[in-house]
């Protein structure tokens, strides 16, 4: 019964080959990356520069970009797309990280407990060629603050590196999916968790942390990405030896220059439990030789018990990779008080400004400024608001700082009402997505404003640093939670945009048949029209999408789409009880054009098994 | 409302958070000196997976001393805002990192027993154990309000301020203080 079906996919192979768009090998600077007319004119380095069919790291390239020179799927036949295949993982938690492909082998790394998959994509059905199950602490389940999720794995130098949710990171053979190294970077009694997706540069794997409402100081650490041992920990808040600041340093602005900012900036000692964890995205640019980090909200959460700067929460470091000295850094958000974490991605392009290419670093921010920096001096080329926002009055171009509304600053024990955008921002981690082909951003942004009491808090280890009580609605009178935007980086206005009644949480793919895809937390899955924000294809899927969707040619030469359905996270936090949203449940989707793959079609098609021995991994709890 | 209840506990307690956080084991106990608080050893032989609401084990048979005290349920209150229990699991218990705690459905079980030794010696998936900060006699006030929370939860609330208060429209925010973090 297979054998005729197997014969009929080598033909297709055959067929599409000769085409041309199959060709797995062929370098990503195609033209189909070069801008099309009515562009920006921003365009970005795609090193690695990985095979176009493949999809190595989170965000594909070190720029983040999350676009794939894929072409086979485009504006003319996005609307045949139907699923081929899924895979469940029975997880009920948060699903936030996109699946990788390098060669004929896809990897999956699940929300806690972090188990691993390889599935074989040579293979009818995708059989699973290894399972590493690491068995984490579970008490770190009850120390994540916003659902024990994992944001995917990253592919280096045939290693599977990811972290795990108790504090740990963990590289396997890619090939056997046998453990290679597993290092413990804290504690999770003290309330550190671990749930960022990891960044290899060269040798060096980025691992940060998660615990900036529990009173964990944030850390990011470079680990040997062949022995696990630790090259160097840089902190975000305390002295300068601690931060990494030296002779590298210069301050973008005034303000930011000084010794020990990061302890002075915080009254006693206070910043030993400041957060300014580093639980998103690091992007990388080869020729600067910088690793771009942000920064989350300070501890505790409430203001009043710090008052300072309080550096180097919510801002962005730029480090030099091998010795994570910091060459600068800057606050996005001084003294937080409302959670604005700057933890959200830097997405690294160049484009003109005033007639002058510039290499700039883009980063639409939890506070609602979508802020467009000189990434070689930190400093705003641009800086306005993506969405509506209230806390701030605008930027201050000789500072860099918002110009904060004394109305909106949050007091103790008084609630001040609607304040925009809420803690989790007008955009979490989500990353957004860029095109050279546009020179747009794309990004799940949303619109939710709160009223806000602060209660003050006394420190406990392992407990929650916090005193925000709080409750959210949806800003102006839309009852529009989320908006799917297309934003141009260069002039910091938006092209288009898309309202949607649920929060659009998913991570943005865009690709080279001028498609951007996102997903909504109520579970749908769309493909727009990335010129002019038209929506050409959607699909319902089983449960709300808070995951990244990416893309990949599989063995057989086609173009695939996955997208992992799942809801969780702080969308359940959040919107959980809003009639219709959906319930949980960890689900893979791949879609091809009219569905066909090895996985789906006529005649009986049954597992193979693969051909590795299914190797199960147990680690020892 | 729920959240101006919290307000108001939390008021009462803001002067008391830090000196309470930082009180060891053995520090002053308060409330009525003459209550008799159940033996350690009765309680740390209660076995773990009793279904909840059978008075098999000996759990159900352990009664809190503070049960129904209004004094000791106020005070279990503060307790709940001053060791940021009420920042795991919710205003009124009404669940978030930690599960709801107002009755719904007990995971080790609901007896006061049981709730005792949840706080006194923790639970594995990320509860912090409580014994080693507070003395008995203040985990059995946590308790008693605890069980004030599972009364109130089976009450209909149809009468009073709290009642007409709410709004079933942003019903989903309620009691989320605190609750939607960053990471
Ligand atoms: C760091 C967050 C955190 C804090 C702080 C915390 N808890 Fe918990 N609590 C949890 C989690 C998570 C669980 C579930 C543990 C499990 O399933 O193993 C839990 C479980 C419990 C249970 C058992 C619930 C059941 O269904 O059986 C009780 C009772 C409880 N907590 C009470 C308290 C009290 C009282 C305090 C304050 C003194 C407190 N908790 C502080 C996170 C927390």
């Amino acid at each position: 019964m297979i054998r005729p079906h197997r014969t009929l996919g080598l033909a297709l192979l055959a067929v599409l080959a000769a085409c041309g768009p199959a060709d797995r090998k062929a370098s990503s600077l195609s033209p189909a990356n070069r801008p099309q007319p009515g562009a920006t004119g921003a365009t970005a380095n795609f090193a690695p520069n990985d095979p176009p069919g493949e999809w190595r790291r989170q965000a594909r390239d070190y720029a983040n970009t999350r676009f794939s020179p894929l072409e086979q799927i485009g504006v003319g036949n996005v609307a045949r797309l139907k699923m081929a295949w899924s895979f469940s993982d029975g997880i009920p938690y948060g699903h936030e990280a996109a699946p990788l492909v390098v060669g004929d082998t896809m990897f999956v790394v699940t929300p806690y407990p972090n188990v691993a998959y390889a599935l074989d994509l040579s293979k009818p059905g995708a059989p699973i060629k290894w399972t590493y199950q690491p068995h984490p602490d579970p008490i770190a389940v009850g120390k994540a603050c916003c659902d024990a999720v994992n944001r995917g794995p990253t592919y280096a130098d045939g290693k599977l590196v990811f972290t795990l949710l108790d504090g740990e990171a963990v590289a396997l053979d890619a090939n056997t999916g046998k453990p290679a190294w597993r290092v413990r970077l804290g504690q999770p009694a003290s309330g550190m968790t671990i749930t960022m997706s990891p960044l290899v540069v060269g040798n060096a794997v980025l691992v940060g942390n998660s615990g900036g409402e529990m009173g964990v100081r944030g850390q990011l650490t470079a680990l040997d990405l062949s022995t696990g041992k630790e090259l160097w920990r840089g902190y975000s808040t305390g002295p300068d030896a601690d931060v990494k600041i030296g002779a590298d340093y210069h301050a973008p602005y005034p303000w930011l220059a000084g010794k020990d900012l990061g302890a002075s900036s915080w009254p006693g000692d206070a910043w030993q439990r400041g957060g300014g964890t580093v639980w998103g995205w690091i992007s990388y640019d080869p020729d600067l030789n910088l690793i771009y980090e942000g920064t989350s909200n300070p501890s505790p959460r409430v203001p009043a018990q710090r008052p300072g700067d309080n550096l180097w929460s919510s801002a962005v470091f730029a480090r030099d990779p091998k010795t994570g000295s910091v060459h600068w850094g800057f606050q996005f958000t001084p003294h937080d008080q409302w959670d604005y974490d700057g933890v959200n991605e830097n997405i690294l392009i160049d484009g003109p400004i005033g007639g002058q290419t510039r290499k700039l670093l883009v980063h639409l921010d939890r506070n609602g400024f979508g802020y467009t920096l000189d990434r070689s001096t930190g400093r705003i080329v641009v800086a306005k608001p993506f969405a509506p926002l209230n806390w701030a009055k605008g930027i201050d171009p000789a500072t860099g700082r918002p110009i904060v509304d004394p109305d909106k600053e949050a007091k103790v024990e008084e609630k001040v009402s609607n304040i925009c955008p809420t803690h989790i921002g007008s955009k979490d981690w989500q990353p957004a997505a860029f095109s050279p082909r546009t020179g747009l951003i794309y990004a799940d942004i949303f619109n939710i404003c709160m009223d806000l009491t602060d209660h003050k808090v006394g420190y406990i280890p392992g407990t929650p640093y916090d005193g925000m009580d709080l409750t959210t609605h949806a800003g102006g009178k839309t009852n529009k939670w989320g908006e799917f935007i297309a934003w141009n980086p260069l002039t910091g206005e938006r092209a288009w945009s898309i309202p949607e009644t649920f929060m659009t949480m998913s991570g943005v793919l865009a690709t080279a048949g001028d498609l951007v895809f996102y997903g909504t937390t109520d579970g749908w899955f769309r493909a727009v029209d990335a010129r002019n924000g038209k929506v050409l294809w959607s699909q319902k899927l089983s449960s709300g999408i808070t995951s990244q969707p990416m893309t990949y040619l599989g063995p057989d030469g086609r173009q695939y789409v996955a997208v992992v359905a799942g809801v969780g996270g702080v969308a359940s936090q959040v919107m959980g009880s809003k009639n219709g949203f959906p319930p949980r449940g960890g689900t893979l989707y791949v879609f091809s054009i009219d569905g066909v793959s090895p996985g789906s079609g006529p005649g009986m098609l049954t597992t193979q098994g693969s051909k590795a021995p299914g190797a199960v991994y147990n680690a020892p709890d | 409302m729920r959240a101006m209840t919290l307000r108001l506990a939390l008021t009462l307690l803001a002067t008391v958070a830090l000196g309470a956080c930082s009180r060891s084991h053995g520090d002053s106990v308060t409330g009525p000196a003459a209550t008799q608080l159940p033996a350690d050893a009765t309680l740390h032989s209660i076995p773990m997976g009793a279904p909840p609401g059978e008075p098999v084990s000996i759990a159900g048979r352990i009664a809190n001393p503070f049960a129904g005290n209004a004094q000791a349920v106020a005070e279990g209150k503060q307790l709940f805002g001053a060791m940021n229990c009420v920042y795991c699991h919710g205003a009124q218990g009404s669940g978030l990192i930690g599960p709801a705690l107002n009755g719904s459905g007990w995971r080790y079980g609901g007896t006061p027993a049981e709730l005792f030794n949840s706080i006194h010696d923790g639970r594995p998936q990320g509860m912090p154990a409580w014994g080693a900060r507070l003395p008995p006699d203040q985990i059995w006030k946590l308790v008693a309000y605890l069980q004030s929370l599972g009364d109130a939860s089976n009450q209909p609330s149809t009468t009073g301020p709290q009642a007409a208060d709410q709004d079933p429209a942003d019903s989903a925010h309620q009691g989320l203080i605190a609750a939607q973090r960053a990471r």
